[in-house]
């Protein structure tokens, strides 16, 4: 497959998880816009002679804060995503990688109220085209999400087997074949550029890949 | 703040973001409105099954039934509901979607609460409700 096809791909994932976390931001925005409005009622209320209890006060000053905290995680998770493209190929943590795009995919899971796990050893490392690899993890988790029922669960296990690492993404729902359309074209040049290899049992599809591309 | 009109001018948040929209109707009540919430699609269309609001804010993703899902069921059922969409997206494409379907107007997040109110109150006059409402407080 070439290079401008994976590349291609890959901008359409990375424009699809800025389109995604822009939102998340307008929200958490939003909270925080109203919240500051809120205290300035307050003070209005106030300087007109009305009591306003402290802990109102305090409660919305707790929601700004905790709005600025998710709107960071935010932001970090984007930037960390963003800079999985600073080298062709990168060594990297597989379960933080893995925590990432599940993290990425947080607010396509609460749309369907569907719960993702993660069970990864910590001490996996991997070499690889991360970008690509990261792509590849995120198209196949909004796939087997949009083929899930509402509040299915998708766990995702990892399992070591040097030289290679297979994912196992188990499905939970009442879809009868999550996997009918797995992998699609863009699914298809993704493995091949990092050497991966899928097989689906059931509700279950493994997904293999060296732990170092060659 | 005191507008007299909006006496028990009921409005309905629908919006998955609960401190955002409960911080909308703690403020719209500030400004003496009825407002309430509701937390998904369908949590909102069994809010106005049971007590249909004046003007209903309904913002476009949410789980279960979205926005313009909720809006095609209200198309059908309460054709005469005045809706304002609430919409995070960049462009106005969402917003003009949901006008299309039959939506009175729109409003971009993070909103700016005053114009809220003046697209609220327009929307209200708009359905003719204003006069219904005032000849129902006469009565009383």
């Amino acid at each position: 497959m070439e290079k401008a096809t994976t590349d291609r791909i890959c901008v359409q994932v990375f424009a699809k998880i800025s389109a995604s976390i822009s939102h998340e931001i307008k929200n958490t925005l939003s909270i925080i816009n109203e919240n500051a409005g809120l205290l300035d009622d307050f003070a209005h209320m106030a300087e007109e002679g009305v009591g306003v209890a402290v802990e109102r006060v305090h409660a919305v000053t707790k929601t700004i804060a905790k709005q600025v905290d998710r709107s960071n995680i935010i932001m970090k998770n984007l930037n960390r995503f963003a800079h999985s493209a600073d080298n062709y190929v990168a060594h990297g943590n597989l379960e933080e990688t893995l925590a990432l795009v599940v993290a990425l995919t947080d607010r396509q899971a609460a749309m369907k109220n569907i719960t993702t796990t993660l069970h990864c050893p910590p001490d996996i490392a991997f070499s690889t085209y991360l970008i690509t690899f990261e792509s590849l993890v995120y198209l196949t988790v909004l796939a087997l999400f949009q083929a899930s029922t509402e509040g299915s669960t998708l766990a995702i296990e990892v399992e070591d087997e040097t030289p290679k690492i297979t994912i196992c993404f188990t499905v939970q729902s009442g879809a009868a074949h999550p996997f009918a359309n797995y992998p699609d074209d863009d699914q298809k040049a993704l493995a091949e550029q990092i050497a991966a290899s899928c097989r689906i049992e059931e509700n279950q599809l493994f997904l293999s890949f060296p732990c170092a591309v060659s | 703040m005191t507008t007299i009109e909006r006496n028990n001018l009921k409005v309905l948040i629908a919006d998955d973001e609960v401190e955002f929209a409960s911080t909308i109707v703690t403020r719209l009540n500030l400004r003496k409105f009825a407002a309430t919430m509701a937390n998904s699609g369908k949590e909102a269309l069994a809010a106005i099954e049971q007590d249909p609001p004046d003007v209903l804010l309904l913002d476009l993703k949410m789980p279960d039934l979205d926005g313009l899902e909720v809006l095609a069921s209200l198309k059908e059922n309460h054709p005469g509901l005045a809706v304002i969409i609430l919409t995070g997206h960049g462009s106005f494409e969402a917003g003009r979607q949901g006008m299309e379907l039959g939506a009175f107007d729109y409003i971009m997040k993070p909103v700016d609460l005053n114009l809220l109110i003046s697209k609220i109150e327009d929307a209200f006059q708009s359905k003719g409700k204003q006069s219904e409402k005032t000849d129902g407080k006469s009565a009383v």
